[in-house]
């Protein structure tokens, strides 16, 4: 039987990102399994704003951090630097990701299902109830 | 917001971490924050802090790691810097010892203040001027220096 040992979560603000993290946790939790909370810097364009846009990145993946720590799920954060895809390509195939979970609307779902070498599942807001029934369960 | 190198005292900098194992580091840490009064209860943080190490690696890798705990047993948050000769094992993803820790304490309700916290110090020991320059520090003073400098 398939083991989900490993949850590769794409971190973003706002109500999507928000849905994806806690639905992501929420799996974990259920599962016992560790989450890699993931977030790119896409930094192809220098621009002034780059610190303040890595100092944004670190506060989305310690707020995801800090709601995993009152779960009790296992968490490690990894902060990248590229173009999103093939960073988050990368981090799944680095740690050996069993699943990846994605905001709805972070990416071209087709490029990113194509080059992942785990399943992706993309989760909107609308599927904050199913996190509420892996915790009640 | 408060900036980070002003929840840096002086008193809560060593430049010569004694102790190898990432507990007792933690523990050497924090016993500035302890003797100044920003930790009231000494268990209560230990609790947070050591069940957060178990629950993830707070080694960012780089050399770095920044443990941390936000919880009613703090009084105010505050940092603690030390620096390691030999390197202490703080699982990191990049499988590499942290030479320089950063020891972040928060109180309970100020989560806002912690997260900002924790994401400035990330992004300031992301960068390899600023992780040469602490490495070369020669005093606490020169320490919120290079702080100031790069935050």
């Amino acid at each position: 039987m398939m083991q989900l040992e490993r949850l590769i979560l794409y971190v973003l603000p706002g109500r999507e990102g928000e849905a994806a993290a806690g639905w992501a946790l929420a799996l974990a939790r259920r599962l016992g399994a560790r989450v890699f909370a993931v977030h790119a810097v896409d930094d192809r364009e220098q621009t002034a704003g780059d610190q303040e846009s890595e100092e944004a990145a670190w506060k989305i993946l310690y707020e995801v951090e800090d709601d995993a720590f009152e779960e009790d799920v296992k968490l490690s954060l990894v902060l990248e630097q590229g173009d999103p895809v093939e960073r988050l390509v990368e981090v799944v195939a680095g740690y050996s990701g069993d699943l990846v979970v994605v905001p709805a609307g972070a990416f071209p779902p087709a490029e990113l299902v194509r080059r992942s070498p785990a399943p992706v599942v993309f989760v909107g807001s609308a599927a904050a109830e199913a996190a509420r029934g892996f915790k009640e369960e | 917001m408060t900036k980070v190198s002003e929840l840096l005292a002086r008193d809560a900098i060593l430049l010569q971490i004694e102790s190898r194992d990432k507990i007792d580091v933690i523990r050497e840490l924090s016993r500035p924050l302890i003797e100044n009064g920003t930790v009231t209860d000494e268990e209560t943080f230990f609790e947070a802090i050591l069940r957060r190490e178990n629950l993830e690696s707070t080694g960012i890798g780089l050399g770095v790691a920044i443990p941390h705990a936000r919880t009613p047993a703090v009084a105010r948050t505050a940092l603690a810097f030390g620096r390691s000769e030999a390197g202490v094992d703080f699982n990191s993803l990049d499988g590499k010892p942290a030479f320089l820790v950063f020891l972040i304490a928060a109180p309970e309700d100020r989560k806002t203040e912690y997260i900002m916290t924790l994401a400035r110090v990330s992004r300031l020991m992301r960068r390899d001027e600023a992780r040469i320059a602490l490495n070369r520090a020669q005093t606490p003073n020169e320490v919120i220096a290079v702080v100031q400098q790069y935050e």
